[in-house]
């Protein structure tokens, strides 16, 4: 069996069975979910003496309650804790290192660990076991509703898993870690009193799903669609973060990110035709963007130029180059990708106006020519910066700093007006509403809102100019190469050329 | 196999890390690479190991570029980083297996690869205990092992000998040698230069990311120098005297004392040794012990690097 796992997975069990922690967090679980259930038992020894039947008085509730919460704090506190740990101590030492001299993928690191994670799980899951079944015994319990709050809880598990990978992966450098370790204990502690709640509600009062009916199914499946998105979205995020810098690391990221961007958008077009309602397609189109535009300021935060090996891997046929050029690393090219969506989303919207099928009408507070605004503003703002810091800010800053200063810009836009307006009783400070803040087109004043978009559209235009030399530059790249498979006509010479092409990027 | 180092370039920023070195060795040499610390060595093994990325030039492997197909050079190498990870809950067999399995290798084939070096290294006695209980010596055969459980070509090790007691250099060095001899290329960073002066059959000498020296460490020694030097005892007559005599030889430039013998720098030519001795017998010098002096890796080292820290 062990040549058909992941060796990395296979690693991990093997540690996970010598690890002294794991242990030690198995005795310790069973030890306080046992005392626990004693305590609560204790609790009700007067009712039981008094003659109050076992059903009557929930025992079987408040004995699942109380492992339930142990089990909480176990799986979404502990587990990812661990598996964070563990990936940090790697990423830190050369053991990362070392196993990319190896032909694993990085892909399969990731997959290895969260499985192994999942294994962690399902050890606790099963190790509550026996103190669940006393809970059932003890009466007053609906064990459907028990399974389902468990299998809910392990869902949340294994999303916190992969939110434990991530973070470890993304958080180098050691202040930056404490920082985010902070931030996720208060996130976690968090999550643990919401989905303990929920379980907790799920039991006592009923979840009232019913998987006999087709809209019974529909939160769960949207749950599970949430969770399933988040889930992969941190595992296509952490696997590019671990690959190695000169290493193609956009595809996974943007390659899943455009999959879960249709999936939503076929899921919010089907909830908008099945209850006739147009703002489902808004929801999306609105996240949409947001997701966009902070994507897009990551990408204006590349490193200029193409590295060797994302060159290397170009294909010579033409349309599988266009592909490549959308999804490849890259500053400019993630730019277009970015924008692509956005602008898809915007022509649905529009269009679902437009035809107004199913009598969909366009919504008072929001429409396409609002999210138009939005979205122009968004792209305005992160490809002016990207066209400033090529045409000089590079001598003072670094191009990483491209996305924050945008995102900064943003903050600044919408705040200073907003200032300057509680200063000014006189609403001389319209004017200043109007450049700059992405939030300018969601106002109350629907007259105003053509000019707004068209202020936006030509602003936008601008930076989009502004940026077409590094474009052309960038589609150059894509255009000359054509590999010929790894022992063909590509030789190094070729490479040489090519880099130093690369490295004239650099304004 | 023949790796070619082509012009290899790296900058972080402003700082040249690697400048345009080059260099070149193939199957059966063993070839050290030496150079101060901060001169460039580690980046660009780890460019050699597809760690990293040059900014410039290219590292061929039988003329395929590692940069450009890291998975196929992957294959070919096998890299040996100074340090092990101290993991308390793994073996050192399962270590090695981890990685024969990382490399493609299932079932018989694995087990016939871990064997293989776990017996070359002489881990079997330690095979079932624990990373971090391993002596540093150990470490170092496991990471080894490690390096060499898919049968590479190229093997890369960054300072091998590093922390380890002289038993342990001494077996490290015969494992070496008999790598070299089974057809493997091996290239070493170290800084113990005494080690590498025995195992290696050419240097690599790099300073501020600069290659300043390459080649056999006598081919170094002798390479712009125009004398040779001799090393002379006699019971009779005493060093001053022996000094003199020296001196009025023909094509001695310079004689000195040196403890109980004296040194004898004679123009580089192949009878100048046999004319001196043949003169000093002559003159009734009881010549107790002559030959020529031997320069070490050590005095090629500080003579061609100045010290400079990139």
């Amino acid at each position: 069996m062990s040549n058909a796992m992941n060796p990395v997975t296979l690693k991990e069990l093997r540690q996970m069975v010598r690890s002294r922690l794991v242990a030690a967090g198995l005795i310790g679980f069973l030890t306080v979910a046992l005392i626990a259930v004693t305590l609560v038992l204790l609790s009700s020894r007067e009712e039981l003496q008094r003659g109050i039947s076992l059903g009557e008085q929930g025992l079987g509730q408040s004995v699942f309650h109380s492992v339930y919460f142990v089990l909480t704090v176990v799986l979404l506190f502990c587990a990812p804790f661990y598996v964070g740990i563990r990936m940090g101590a790697e990423r830190s030492g050369e053991n990362l290192d070392l196993q990319y001299t190896t032909i694993l993928k990085p892909r399969q690191f990731v997959d290895g660990k969260a499985a192994s994670a999942f294994v962690l799980i399902l050890l606790f899951a099963s190790a509550a076991l026996p103190f669940l079944s006393l809970s059932y015994l003890l009466r007053g319990l609906d064990v459907f509703q028990a399974l389902l709050a468990t299998l809910m809880l392990i869902v949340v598990a294994v999303c916190c898993v992969y939110e434990g990978l991530f973070l470890a992966a993304a958080t180098p450098s050691r202040v930056f870690r404490v920082i985010i370790l902070l931030a996720a204990l208060v996130f976690h502690a968090t999550l643990v009193g919401m989905v303990n709640a929920g379980g907790a509600a799920m039991v006592s009062f009923g979840s009232h799903i019913s998987f006999a009916t087709w809209s019974g199914c529909v939160w769960p499946a949207l749950f599970l669609a949430g969770c399933a998105s988040a889930c992969l979205l941190l595992r296509a995020a952490t696997t590019s973060l671990i690959m190695p810098p000169p290493a193609n690391r956009a595809p996974p990221v943007r390659v899943w990110i455009t999959g879960l961007w249709i999936a939503w958008g076929v899921i919010a077009a089907f909830s908008a035709w099945v209850d006739r309602e147009i703002d489902y397609l808004y929801m999306w189109a609105i996240v949409s963007i947001i997701v966009m535009a902070v994507l897009s300021g990551i990408s204006a935060s590349f490193a200029p130029g193409y590295s060797r090996r994302v060159l290397g891997e170009i294909s010579p046929h033409r349309l599988a180059r266009l592909r490549h050029f959308v999804f490849f690393s890259g500053a400019e090219n993630g730019m277009i990708w970015a924008l692509l969506p956005g602008l898809a989303s915007l022509l649905a919207a529009r269009l679902a106006e437009q035809i107004g099928l199913f009598g969909w009408t366009p919504s008072k507070d929001m429409n396409a020519l609002r999210l138009t605004g939005f979205f122009l503003y968004l792209t305005a703002y992160v490809w002016s910066i990207r066209a400033l810091w090529r045409l000089g800010l590079h001598k003072w800053i670094t191009y990483r700093l491209a996305g924050v200063i945008a995102a900064v810009l943003i903050l600044l836009g919408w705040a200073l007006p907003a200032l300057i307006a509680l200063g000014d009783a006189t609403g001389g400070s319209d004017a200043a509403w109007r450049v700059g803040n992405i939030f300018a087109v969601f106002t109350e004043d629907p007259p105003e809102i053509p000019f707004l978009v068209s202020i936006a559209g030509v602003w936008a235009a601008i930076a989009l100019i502004a940026n077409l030399p590094g474009l052309r530059a960038a589609a150059r790249q894509f255009a000359a190469r054509g590999s010929s498979g790894p022992f063909g006509t590509s030789g190094p010479t070729a490479h040489a050329t090519d880099n130093a092409a690369a490295a004239n990027l650099t304004p | 196999m023949i790796i070619e180092i082509n012009n290899l370039v790296r900058h972080f920023g402003k700082v040249k890390a690697v400048d345009g070195v080059s260099f070149t060795f193939g199957t059966g040499e063993v070839v050290g690479f030496v150079g101060p610390n901060g001169a460039g060595k580690t980046t660009a093994l780890r460019i050699l190991a597809t760690l990293d990325e040059p900014t410039a030039g290219d590292v061929l492997i039988d003329g395929v570029s590692v940069c450009d197909y890291p998975e196929h050079a992957r294959q070919q190498i096998g890299y040996m980083p100074d340090a092990l990870p101290e993991h308390a809950d793994m073996t050192a067999h399962e270590y090695v297996d981890f990685f024969g399995r990382a490399f493609g290798f299932r079932g018989a084939a694995l087990r016939e690869a871990v064997d293989e070096v776990e017996t070359f290294t002489g881990l079997d006695p330690i095979r079932h205990k624990t990373l971090k209980s391993l002596s540093k010596g150990m470490k170092q055969r496991v990471s080894l092992a490690r390096a060499l459980v898919h049968r590479p070509s190229l093997l890369v090790m960054d300072e091998p000998a590093n922390g380890l007691d002289p038993r342990a250099r001494i077996e490290l060095r015969e494992l070496v040698r008999a790598l070299a001899e089974s057809g493997k290329a091996i290239l070493i960073s170290s800084h113990i230069l005494a080690e590498l002066g025995e195992m290696c059959s050419s240097v690599v000498i790099i300073e501020r990311g600069v290659l300043v020296g390459k080649g056999t460490v006598e081919h170094l020694a002798n390479t712009g120098r125009p004398t040779q030097r001799l090393l002379v005892r006699a019971l009779t007559p005493p060093p001053e005297a022996l000094v003199r005599m020296l001196l009025e030889l023909p094509g001695v430039t310079d004689a000195q004392i040196r403890g109980d013998r004296c040194t004898a720098d004679v123009t580089v030519g192949s009878d100048a040794a046999a004319d001196v001795l043949t003169a000093l017998v002559q003159r009734g010098v009881r010549v107790a012990e002559f030959r020529q002096d031997q320069i070490g890796l050590e005095d090629v080292f500080m003579k061609v690097t100045r010290g400079d820290v990139a």
